[in-house]
This record gives C-alpha cells, structure tokens and sequence, in this order.
C-alpha cells in the first residue's frame, strides 16, 4: 500500500481491480464505507466533531467475477481474465486522447482538468542531488518535479546529454523539456504506446463494452488531482491535499491476487502506477495504488526478508565475490565504495552510510557477531544493552560480511523441482523446513510439488494442526524405487494470542501482539522453538565456519566460543536452560531491529524517525493491558516515536505529514483518518508515500519516496528518474514480450518498458496471442528447463500446457470469507466449516447447460495437468479423514453453483469458471485441491504463479 | 469425535458474566448517520474487571490487522472471549466470520500437542500434561511417534547439516541442497531470527507466502 | 425500559458471516449434530442471499420481534416472552419442545410468518436437552433473564443515539438510552458497520425521513417505503429494492415469489437487483425482470 487503510475513507473514487475486500478484507469494507459518506458532520477519534464536505464516493469494481464486493458496487465492469493491462492502457488512451478525436481530457469540457493536468506535470523545482554520488548544495535547477513527462525517451532509455552547472558537469543526464507535448517526451511516448489500445480493441480483449470502459475512464478524470479544487501546482498543498473539502477529488485503486497472479502480474502493477501518476493520484490523501495484502504478517515476512533474492529490509543478496565497499555502494545511501581510509567513501567507517547503509552494517554485526549496538544505551529501561565487542574496522567488518551466503537462492518453484528424484546436480534439495505454511496445497501444478515433498530426506513441519504438508505422501525405502526412508517432523506451534511480537499489516504499520496465555500443552511460540533450533544446530556443527572466522579475526571467543550464546542466547534474551519469556524475547528482537541507526538498529526501513530517546519517549513499555501507556496527545516529531503498540490514539493530528506544513494547516486536516499516533508506519511513520522524493528537503526528514512511486516511463537502468542519488539500485522488472513468433509485436515497441497486454500462457484467444504475444522473462530462465530466446520461458518445460481446443473454458482461483489460503487454521474450526462447508465451483448457467451440469451436482474440473477426482486421491497417501463425514469431500471434485438470469446477474461470465483455493485432504474439512489444476507459470519479477487464468475442462463427476 | 468437536470454543460456563456490571465511562460524543463513526470509549464489559484479563492483539487472518481483545479468565487460565478492539482504527469493534471465530483456532481440540485426553485425530498428537515441547515424527509412511522436542530439533540439525555438505560452497558460504520455506504466519521478530539462522546455516533457498 | 431495535443498512452487508459467527460464540452455540450446512438449523441469526450463488444484496434471516408475537401466544408454556426492551426471549426453564411437538410441528413455529422462529435444534452448549433457540437481541446474555442483570457488552453510560435526521428534525428518543449499553454481539462484530443498535424510535424516525433516502422513487412523483420491519428488527436500503427475506432458512435461493411491502405485482417476483445512481427508473428496471425472468427459462 502506498497509501493506508484508514485512508481509502478520504477517496471520492475506490477502484478495486483484481481484489474482493467484501470477502478477504471484510475491514477494508468499513473504510471504503467511510469515502462512501456523504458531506456532513462526523467524529473524530479524539471526539472532536468536525465537517467534511467531500462528496460520497463511488465505488467500482473491475472483475472476471461479480463479486460480493460488486454486487455493492455503483458500478461493476466484468473482464476477462488476465485482460487488466488492455483495461487500463484502454483508459489512458482514451484520457490523453491518444486517438486524436478530442476525448477525455482534450475534451472541450475538461478545458480546466487539462490546463491542471498539463501544468501538475510540467511542474519544475530546484533538486541538489547529482547523480553519482556527487552531493552538493548547488541546486539543479529547473527539474521536473513530480513526473517524468517532459523527460526525452530515446530508444527505451532517456534521451541523456552532458549537463553543466557551477563546478559540476555531469555526462549522460536525462534531457527534459518544458511542454509535455513535444515530440518523444515520456508523456508522448505513452501516448503513442496506448494508441492501440482504442475503446474497441480493448471491448475486444477485455470481453466489456467500449461504454463501460468510457464511463470509468470519465469517473476517473473527474476524480482526480487535475478535478481537485484548486488549481495550483503543489500537489500537497492543503487545498488538493484536505479531503475533507466539496472540491476534493481522488482516486485510490485496491488490487489483491487477481492483479498479481499473472504472468504479467508486475506489469498489472506498474500500469494502475502508470494511471495514478498519470492522473497525479500518487502520493495524495484517498489516492494511490494499495495492495490488499493476504496474510496477517506478509508485509512483515517481506519485509524480513524471507526470499530467495533478499536479505531483511530490501537488500539483495550480497553477490558472489562482491567486497564489502561494492555491495554497499549498491544500496541506497551515499557513495561509499572508497578503500579504508578513504576519508567520506570509506564503508569501513560506520557514519559514512545511508539509511540503509547504516541499517545493514549493524545487521552484518548483528547477524554473524555477538550483537549490533554502540555504547550503553538506554540506560534504566528495561532492557538495557551493551555494546559490541567487535570493533567497527576492515579486519572485522570484512571478515563478518564474509559470512553473508553470496549469491541468489531459487525460487519456489525451481527449488520443489529440485528436489524431484529426477534431479541430479548437487545442489538437489534433499532437507526441507516448512514453517507455517502449506506447500502441499497452496504450490501450483501440485503432481510435481507432491513427489518432490516425497522424495525428500528430511521434511519439517512446524505448525498447530496436521496439514496436508505434513501428511503429505513420503518415499518409503524399498517402496516404488526408493533406497532410503524420508523422515518427516511435525512440530506443533501456538496460536497468535500465545505469543507476543509484533506484526505489520497490508498498509506497512506495525501494532504490537501481546502475549494472553502461555502456549497450550506441549506447543512452543514460534520464537522459542527457532532459538531451541539454533542451539541444536550449533550442536551438530552448523556454526562452525562463522567460529572458525570468529577465529581468524581474534574475536568472540574463536572456535572454543558458544556460538548459540553469542548469536542468539544473550541478543534475544534466552540463555540456554532458563525459562523462556515470550514478551522479553520478542521486545528483545524488536529493540536490535529498531534501534535507532546510530545505535545500532538493523532494519532500516524501521529505523530514523523512530526516537528511542528516553526524554521524548513518554515511558516505558505499557502493560499488556494497554491501560498505563503514556502517550500524549501531540505530533509524531515532539511526541516521539516508540513501540508498535497498541497506542491510544488520541491526537487531533490524523492528518497526512507534510515538511514545512504550518499549525494552521495541520488544524484543518482534522478526521483525516490516518491514524499516525496508532501503532508505527514504514517509513518513518508516514501513512502515505509521496513522490517529491526528489525536492530538497526529502533528504532532511528521512524521507525517501522516489523509489516508492514509479513513474510513467520506467528506463533501462533504474525504476527511478536516475538523475537522483537517492535509490543508487532499482529492483528493475524483467519482462519482455514476445509473440509466438519469438519477436517483439511489432506495435509495441515499448512493451515491458510500458506496460501492454499479454496474453495468459493458457489463452482462450490464440489469436490476440499472435498479435499482443506472451509476457516472458529478459535474461534469466526463471522456470527451470525453460531458455531465454524462448517466447513462453516463464513455464517449467515439464510443465503440460492445454490448448483451448481441448480446454475451452477459463479457470481462475478464487477465496472465500470463511476459509483461509491453504486452509489449516479455518478448515479445523467447526464455525468456519459450517458457514461454508465445501469446495465448489461457480459455472455460468449457459456453460452448464451446455456440459450438463446442474446446480448441486459434483464436478470434475481437469486442466492439462490434473483432474480435480481421481488424479488427486492417487497422489495422496494419508488423507486425515474429517470427523464429520458431512465435511469429508475429498476426491469428490467440486460443487457446482450454477449462475442464473442474464449476465449481469451471474458470479462468472461465460467461459469462465471460478474455483476456491482453500481446500486439501487434511482438516476437519476436505475436498478438491485447486492447485493441482493450476499452472505453475510465474511471473517474471515476483515468481508468483498464474493461478487467475488457465484452460480446463468440466465434467460431471 | 463430534463431541469433541462440539465442545470447541464453548465449554465455559454458564456463570462467566455474572460478575460483570455495567462501570462508570465517559459519555460519548453525539455522531452521525449510520456511518463508520469512531468510539473510543466503547469496550466489552470484560474491560476493567477483577476476574479478567484482556489483552490486546491483532486477527491472525487477513493484513486488515483488526484489533482483537482477548479475554482470559484468571481462575482458569483459559482464553473464554475474543472480539473486536472497538479502539483499533482498523476496525472498530469489527471482525468478519474467521476474526469473530478465532476463538475457536485458539481452543481448538484438533490443534497438536494442545491438548491432553484423546485427540481428534490420532492420539499421537495429544498433550502429555506438562509443558515440555514435544515433536512428532514418522519414517516413510508409516504411524507418527512423539519425542521431546530438543531431540528432535538435534536429529533435525544433524540432517540439515548433512544435506547442507552436498552443496556446500565455502567461499560464498552457501548450500543449494536444502530450503526453508516460512512464514508470513508468524510476529516479524520470529521472522527476523528466521531469517538470521538461514543465513547462519549458510543457505539463501528461503521463500515465504508473499508469492501465492 | 426503551424498546430498542437493530437496523441493518442491506446496501453494506457483505454477507462475510462475522455476525453469525460471531452470535454463536456469543452463545456458544453447538454446531454439528444436524449436519454441516451453510444455515444451521436452530441458527439464531443468519445472513441470506436474495438472489442464487450468493449474489446480493445481503438480508439478515432471523427474528423480526414482533410487537404481537404469534409464537409466543402459540406456545402452551408461556415459555415465549416479549420482553421490554422489544426482545422475544426464550425462558428455556419452562421450554419444552419434547411435550409441545404435534405432527412433526412446533407451534410456535407454526404461527410464524418470519421464518420459522424459533428453530429447535442442537442448541447451546449450556443446555443439556433440546431448547428453542432464536435471536433474542442478546437480551441478558447467557442465562441472565432479568432487565436488571442484563449485562452490557459497552461499560458506558450516557450513550446517546447516534442517527441523525437529515430533514432537520429531532429524535424521539434524543437523550441518553441505557440499553445502547447492551448492543448485541452482531452489531458490534460488523465490519462494515452494516447495523445499527437504537431505540425503535429512533431507528423508526430515522427511517421515515424522507431526506435519509429509504423512500424511493418509484416513479415520477410516487416515493414508496423501502424499508422493513415492525417490531425490533429492521432492514433498510437506498440502492437496491427490499423485500423480505424468504421464510424457509435453509433454502439461499430465491428466483421464487416472495411477499413484499412494496405493492407492486411485478415486484412479487422480482430478483432485488442492483441499479447503478439509484432506482429511479422503475419500468426500466421491469422491463429487465421479465428479460431475467425470460433468459431463466425452465432452470429455476
């Protein structure tokens, strides 16, 4: 989320693409309901009533399937699946008037939006970054302020010259001009890249109709920045920026899986990036694009980094044979890639760093040393820390960073096909740990997930009930080829109210869990049973190279060290053998990661603007009970910024920060709805990311936005404007687009760089394939088995593909309000059973009469890799049989819910069906695996698979 | 075992409010229209009671991250009510159907090693009455067994590490030939440790649900 | 005492079953000796689809508390009470639905016109033989039967109404209500703040005011009342066109005829459908039932 929960209120527009909060954010509804209000006199939390006059919002719903969240909606526009980006270059084209027939903002009636639009992004400000590591105090002046419409495309870079200004000259700057419709600038090059995508071609694709893609096109130029009242060119001035005003007008667009679970889900993204910039929605009150993320703590886990490409807080992963001085020159922060001694570009020198510089020097300490503070700090809190015994220098620094695994692991999907018994490098995976998660349901095109958990040696399973992963099918020896036993551990875990932590949620806040009860029986907190696996692992050796450094560099003890005592035991607060204390551990964890920079914190994105400074801290941790926390009323920067708790909110200052806004300004923001003195926001506790990441200033407050809101155009070397220092390295999208030609469709020159349509690699329009092509992957074969000059490379090779002349219907995943993704922890619940008791699928009435299925009726869904019947029970062994038998429903397929009435009135269009995810062979509840019909075609940034669209069959069963 | 399951998330009595009264608050403010208007003030009658205790937390579902209070009765130690933060400015007292049920996920007798008496689904995976850890295990397909969970743990490490060696890389100090996958179901502190004893052990095959 | 109510806003319901969930923890509920179904029998409070494969608008199926209760003059126990505060309560002390049943009926299902209510089933984990169980506006909370131990689910006092008469007028019941203390478990759990818990009063009020929109233009001129309810229960809505929830709880579809408050024949068979910037044009909205009705064919 760019924006927040709380902050949807503020919209006048809610587009929800590719998402169904009614069912999977049931909250986020509550919020949506807020921009639904109309004007008039509301509360605030602090019980101060104040006036809005923003209009009530509309909401529109873009969706395969008429959702519960449509059926509430002003407005809802049925699509095909995997057709968003042909939507949304649709939209565009038809506000820029790409046709040149006087549409949208050329549109004689939009005369004030278009001088506005025009004017927001010919905007120009003084910048004092160079690029390449050259600060100065010298502003550049003249720069495109908010967008890069007047920057020059070249080829698929900026047009790039050597600019001089007082004593620096900096070769290859970006050339921008001061009118967006000169010929090549970014604005123009969209407009030639939309230019095919006219009402009709897009009614074509999208299977909707030119009017519907017209009126959202319409609603959303006049619920945007340009219609917003003033018409001024400060987008964060509080006359565009206070929603609370008649003349307020923004959009915000929701999107969840269904915009990411495509081959071209990054590019699904980037293009409502492309929209919302366009429109001057990014970084405003009630705008942005917000990402309904799925679990409770997946922001948090990303966040730490629990992927094959990362290390915690957005670092890559340290390359192979990278230096010290090399890696962090990558990351953002100043230039820092100098020899020691080398004065400002030493890394050796602590100080020297960035943000995340800082952030992941201490970790580098922290991770591989005793610990990451400097100093005693803190002194007479509860948990008062000590420094570190390792001395910030070259021998020591180099030597930890030494440690640091080089180089990228595989993504799921190669990682399960290496442990296939078919596989045979050495980097085979034979030894698995699963924690708390479900691969055995939630993994696509399960028959090659299922014998890949069989044939491991070794599988864990930590989790509260016995999931399908754990029950899964296990090689035994001498049975069907195998030589050895594959042993299996299942370790039970507690439930969240037995352990306390802290969790950040979908809009980037963190709020701190309180631990109620100790966990029940014989379960273990999560935390305990990792440092309990710590100390084993040191126990069977696993430490011994970080010793054996420790050793060579005459630091910690050597090999003779205990290096669980030293990495784990006196860091989070558990020596071996004592009592394990669950609020300590975790506030322990929480304070090294927290830290202030200068401290020692570790995770940067959580650091700066987090004051850990006894005079402004306002007391100690508040009890569990939340009663005695000592908050004050007042404004993030003289209150002070603490834990993650559960703050009582009761600051009249809801309102968007913004550098330089005056006491005036700040009173008339009132009731804005972002919550900042509850719980603590990423970064630096702002609620919404803007993008003048570019403006002096930015640098003073912490502040970092350019990264974080893309641009229209995104160029070769970075997904910023690289004219800026300030994200030295851009995670740039991989995709390229070919036609089953193997070429490059010849009208989109600037696919990939812009977002355009791509087909699903299961496409029920071969024909739309040949001309629009396939999304696919630039340089790196991202499924195994699959070659870069091939036109569908994001596909394992062993991978069957169906074709629509035997699949002729669509299938896409869907969720339900009672269950929950893989299904463990809502299918063992009575409650949740009951309210929705089995799997099923949902078939346009037309569709079912044509295979001759009636409602009730049990359904074989079978795509080119499995049948949702009889494939599904051969590959599984131990079905943990329901003890409800009316809850027993494995093996039977799916029930259909056949649609009635006219179209509008059908959960799923014709030629599409609709199946949940949720279900497996294991729970109280069981029933058709849908993962076992779903392509495991990826995405080419993410990795994530195309569960939204592939070709099945149905048939009763 | 419908019993059993019948018994989830109830089993407490008939009396748990009787104590419970109606204790001096503030009056709250006059709002408007059927809206989403906020209350700080409102909270259960569990709040503020002598034989109670209620803390705070967030839903284990979706990333909405509502408020939950979680109410334990003091005598008994067991959690008897979960519901929504009316203070939480995610959601204001709401919880959909999996918030409003997640009492249940945590009194729930199909959980392992939770729980003593006969279990749901195999007996194995009973709570032996103390609160030392336990693990589960099973060779092949064949029947689970339990052991004491730091066993376990050094049976799992003497494994881990021996499947490391086959692909181990001293000089980048990786190993291909072993994964962890986890968790966007647990606190960002576990995630954290997580996440430094992968590197530790020398791996960087980790994937979580971000993906799926 | 003030009689209270519940309003349920149909154009907010998401139908994510928090309420229902959150009613049977409420009242510990038993779940599963009937069966698994998406309706529990003896539920006290479920949300129902008016339309098939859960398409909206979403209506809570449960006791409307009748001002008059027919189930309570029909039960020959006086087990049945109308309590002050508009509740029908179940005193199961004296319930006994093992004696009461003739030919397969429960009498005080039989007199009722709503659904059914109450339901007998497997009942709560509280009772030790079969009750009859029914919404009853989580009056007194699990066994407390008297007004006077009610217990209240906000420690607040002084609450006053929260509803606002757009057309300038002032509420019936402007001052502070005690009961607004004691808002049921469903009220409080919704997520979308789909139901409001108020003096009957109040809520009636709120519902007659032209200017809050739950009269609807029907045609030019004719504004028809497009809300439900007469006793503590209510249901209104602006966007889509009310009609009562159907009776038989276990049945989601509802392509059949179904009574309606809005008098209209054509209405009688309508599938309450959503029309985008309000329901002003009616015989547009006619002419697309009988294209629905016609394009359904024989499948209903």
């Amino acid at each position: 989320m760019t924006n927040n929960w709380g902050d949807i209120g503020n919209s006048t527009l809610v587009i929800a693409m590719g998402a169904n909060p009614s069912e999977n954010h049931p909250a986020c509804m509550a919020h949506i309901n807020n921009a639904r209000r109309g004007p008039g006199k509301y509360t605030d939390r602090a019980g101060n009533e104040y006036t809005s006059n923003k209009p009530a919002a509309k909401l529109v719903v873009i969706d395969p399937r008429k959702t519960r969240t449509a059926v509430l909606a002003d407005m809802y526009v049925r699509i095909r699946p995997g057709t968003d980006i042909a939507f949304v270059n649709g939209l565009i084209n038809y506000m820029i008037d790409a046709q040149g027939t006087g549409t949208g903002l050329k549109n004689g009636v939009h005369a004030n939006q278009w001088t506005r639009f025009k004017a927001f992004h010919e905007a120009t400000a003084n910048k004092n970054h160079f690029p390449d590591g050259v600060n100065t105090a010298t502003a550049i002046t003249g720069r495109p302020k908010y967008t890069d419409a007047t920057i020059k495309v070249a080829g698929t870079d900026y047009e790039r010259a050597t600019f001089t200004q007082g004593a620096n000259t900096i070769t290859g700057f970006p050339v921008a001009v001061t009118d967006i419709e000169t010929a090549d600038t970014a604005y123009m090059k969209l407009k030639s890249h939309v230019a095919p995508y006219t009402p009709a071609v897009v009614a074509d694709i999208c299977g909707c109709s030119a009017a519907e893609l017209i009126t959202v096109a319409e609603l959303m130029i006049e619920n945007s920045r340009c219609s917003s009242v003033a018409a001024d060119t400060d987008a964060y001035s509080a006359t565009v920026n206070d929603p609370k005003l008649a003349g307020f007008r923004s959009t915000t667009m929701l999107y969840a899986m269904g915009i990411t679970q495509h081959t071209c889900g990054s590019q699904n993204v980037k293009s409502f990036a492309v929209i919302q910039t366009l429109l001057g929605n990014m970084g405003r009150a009630g705008g942005g694009i917000n990402a309904l993320r799925g679990i409770h703590n997946v922001q948090g886990s990303t966040d730490m980094g629990l992927l094959y490409g990362n290390i915690p807080a957005y670092s890559g992963n340290p390359g192979v044979g990278q230096a010290f001085g090399d890696y962090m020159n990558k990351l953002y922060g100043n230039r820092i890639n100098g020899a020691a001694g080398a004065g400002a570009t030493d890394p050796y020198v602590y100080t020297n760093g960035g943000l995340q510089q800082k952030g992941f020097y201490n970790m580098t300490k922290a991770f591989f040393g005793d610990s990451s503070y400097r100093g005693t700090w803190d002194a007479g809190s509860v948990f008062t820390e000590t420094a570190s015994a390792v001395t910030d220098n070259q021998a020591n620094m180099d030597g930890l960073y030494a440690m640091w695994p080089k180089g990228n692991g595989d993504n799921h999907i190669k990682m399960f096909r290496k442990m296939l018994p078919t596989y045979a490098g050495t980097d085979k995976i034979t030894a698995c740990m699963v924690w708390g998660q479900n691969p055995a349901v939630t993994e696509p095109n399960q028959s090659k997930i299922r014998a890949s958990l069989k044939e491991l040696d070794l599988l864990v399973c930590v989790d509260m009930f016995a999931n399908e992963t754990a029950m899964c099918d296990r090689k035994q020896n001498g049975v069907d080829g195998a030589t050895k036993d594959g042993v299996t551990y299942l370790i039970p875990a507690c439930s969240h109210v037995e352990e306390a932590g802290s969790a950040t949620n979908s809009g980037r806040v963190l709020q701190w869990r309180y631990q109620a009860i100790a966990p029940l029986g014989n379960s273990k907190t999560d935390l305990e049973l990792l440092l309990r696996f710590a100390k084993a692992l040191d126990g069977a050796g696993a430490f011994s190279h970080i010793k054996q450094k420790w050793n060579d560099l005459g630091i910690l003890g050597g090999n003779t060290a205990d290096a669980y005592e030293v990495l784990y035991g006196s860091q989070y607060g558990w020596t071996w053998g004592s009592t394990f204390d669950s609020e300590t551990s975790a506030k322990k964890v929480y304070k090294q990661m927290c830290a202030p920079q200068g401290n020692g914190g570790t995770i940067w994105i959580y650091l700066d603007g987090y004051h850990w400074d006894r005079t402004n801290r306002g007391g100690d941790w508040p009890d569990a009970t939340g009663a005695t926390g000592r908050w004050v009323n007042g404004v993030l920067e003289t209150l002070g910024n603490d834990y993650p708790i559960r703050a009582k909110s009761r600051g009249k200052s809801d309102m968007v920060v913004v550098s330089g806004d005056s006491a005036a300004v700040t009173a008339t923001k009132s009731g804005n709805m972002l919550y900042k003195n509850w719980g603590y926001a990423w970064l630096v506790n702002r609620r919404v990311f803007y993008n003048n990441g570019d403006v002096p200033g930015d640098q003073a407050d912490g502040f970092q936005g350019a990264e974080l809101v893309s641009r229209m155009f995104t160029s070769t070397n970075s997904g910023v404007l690289d004219y800026s220092t300030a994200y030295r390295t851009y995670h740039r999208l991989s995709d390229k687009v070919f036609t089953s030609a193997g070429v490059q469709p010849a009208h989109q020159p600037l696919a990939a760089r812009f977002p355009s349509h791509t087909e699903p690699y299961e496409s029920p329009r071969p024909d739309l394939a040949s001309y629009w092509g396939y999304n696919s992957v630039n340089g790196l074969a991202i499924a195994p088995g699959s070659t870069d000059n091939s036109y569908r490379n994001l596909v394992p090779t062993d991978t069957s593909i169906g074709a629509v002349a035997n699949f002729p219907l669509v299938l896409t995943t869907i969720r339900c309000v009672e269950h929950f993704q893989g299904g463990p922890i809502t299918r063992n619940n009575l409650w949740n059973n009951e309210t929705e008791p089995e799997a099923w699928i949902e078939i346009h009435s037309a569709d079912a009469r044509k295979y001759g299925i009636k409602d009730g009726d049990w359904v074989n869904v079978i795509t080119a890799r499995s049948n949702s019947t009889t494939d599904q029970t051969g590959r599984t062994k131990n079905n943990v049989a329901s003890t409800v038998p009316a809850l027993d429903n494995f093996g039977k397929g799916f029930r259909a819910k056949v649609g009635a009435g006219v179209d509008s009135n059908q959960r799923v269009g014709q030629g599409v069906v609709a199946i949940p995810w949720h279900w497996g062979e294991a729970g109280m509840s069981t029933g058709a695996r849908a993962n076992d019909l779903c392509i495991d075609a990826v995405d080419a940034n993410t990795t994530i698979p195309e569960s939204k669209a592939c070709l099945c069959k149905i048939v009763k069963a | 075992m419908a019993t059993r399951d019948t018994a989830q998330g109830g089993g407490f009595g008939v009396s748990r409010r009787d104590f419970l009264k109606t204790t001096a608050a503030a009056a709250a403010a006059a709002t408007c229209g059927l809206g989403f208007t906020y209350d700080p003030e409102k909270a259960a009658a569990y709040e503020g009671q002598a034989n109670y205790t209620v803390t705070s937390t967030t839903c284990p579902y979706c990333s909405a991250s509502c408020g939950q209070r979680v109410v334990k009765d003091n005598t008994t130690g067991k959690v008897v009510d979960l519901y929504g933060d009316f203070e939480s400015p995610m959601n204001t007292g709401g919880l959909c159907a999996k918030g409003a049920g997640s009492l249940q996920l945590v009194n729930n007798s199909r959980r392992i090693g939770a729980y003593t008496g006969s279990h749901p689904v195999n007996n194995v995976f009973a709570a032996d009455g103390t609160s030392n850890g336990v693990a589960y295990k099973r060779i092949g397909n064949g029947g689970w067994s339990a052991m004491p969970l730091q066993t376990a743990f050094d049976e799992i490490a003497t494994g881990m590490v021996t499947a490391r060696a086959a692909d181990w890389n001293a000089a980048n100090t990786n190993s291909k030939s072993v994964a962890f996958f986890g968790s966007s179901h647990i606190n960002n502190e576990p995630n954290y440790v997580y996440r430094k004893l992968i590197a530790n052990f020398g791996t960087s095959n980790t994937e979580h649900q971000a993906r799926i | 005492m003030t009689l209270m109510a519940i309003l349920q806003d149909v154009d907010k319901c998401m139908r994510c079953n928090g309420c229902v969930i959150a009613c049977k923890r409420e009242w510990n509920m038993k779940s599963d000796s009937i069966g698994i179904m998406k309706v529990g029998v003896d539920q006290r409070l479920a949300i129902k689809s008016q339309k098939r494969v859960d398409m909206g608008p979403f209506v809570r199926f449960t006791c409307w508390h009748c001002p008059s209760p027919p189930c309570a003059s029909a039960c020959p126990y006086k087990a049945i009470i109308k309590r002050d505060n508009g509740a029908v309560d179940v005193d199961e002390s004296k319930c006994r639905p093992d004696l009461c049943i003739k030919n397969g009926q429960y009498p005080c299902q039989v007199g009722c016109q709503r659904g059914g209510f109450p339901k007998v089933g497997v009942g709560r984990t509280t009772q030790t033989s079969p009750k009859a169980n029914k919404c009853t506006l989580c009056y007194g909370r699990a066994g407390v039967t008297t007004a006077a131990n009610a217990l209240p689910t906000r420690n607040v006092t002084g609450l006053k109404s929260t509803l606002v008469l757009k057309g300038g007028g002032i509420l019936p019941d402007a001052g502070a209500i005690p009961e607004l203390a004691h808002e049921p478990a469903c009220v409080s759990t919704c997520p979308a703040k789909a139901m409001v818990w108020d003096s009957q009063a109040n809520i009636k009020a709120y519902l007659e005011d032209r200017a809050n929109g739950y009269y609807l233009e029907t045609s030019p001129g004719v504004f028809s009342r497009n809300w439900l309810g007469n006793g503590s229960m209510f249901w209104g809505g602006k966007s889509v066109l009310l009609t009562p929830p159907k009776a038989d709880p276990l049945v989601e579809d509802h392509l059949a005829p179904m009574t309606s408050d809005l008098a209209s024949a054509a209405l009688k068979v309508s599938v309450p459908t959503l029309v985008i910037g309000g329901l002003a044009a009616l015989s547009a909205r006619r002419t697309r039932i009988e294209e629905e009705a016609s394009a359904e064919g024989g499948e209903a």
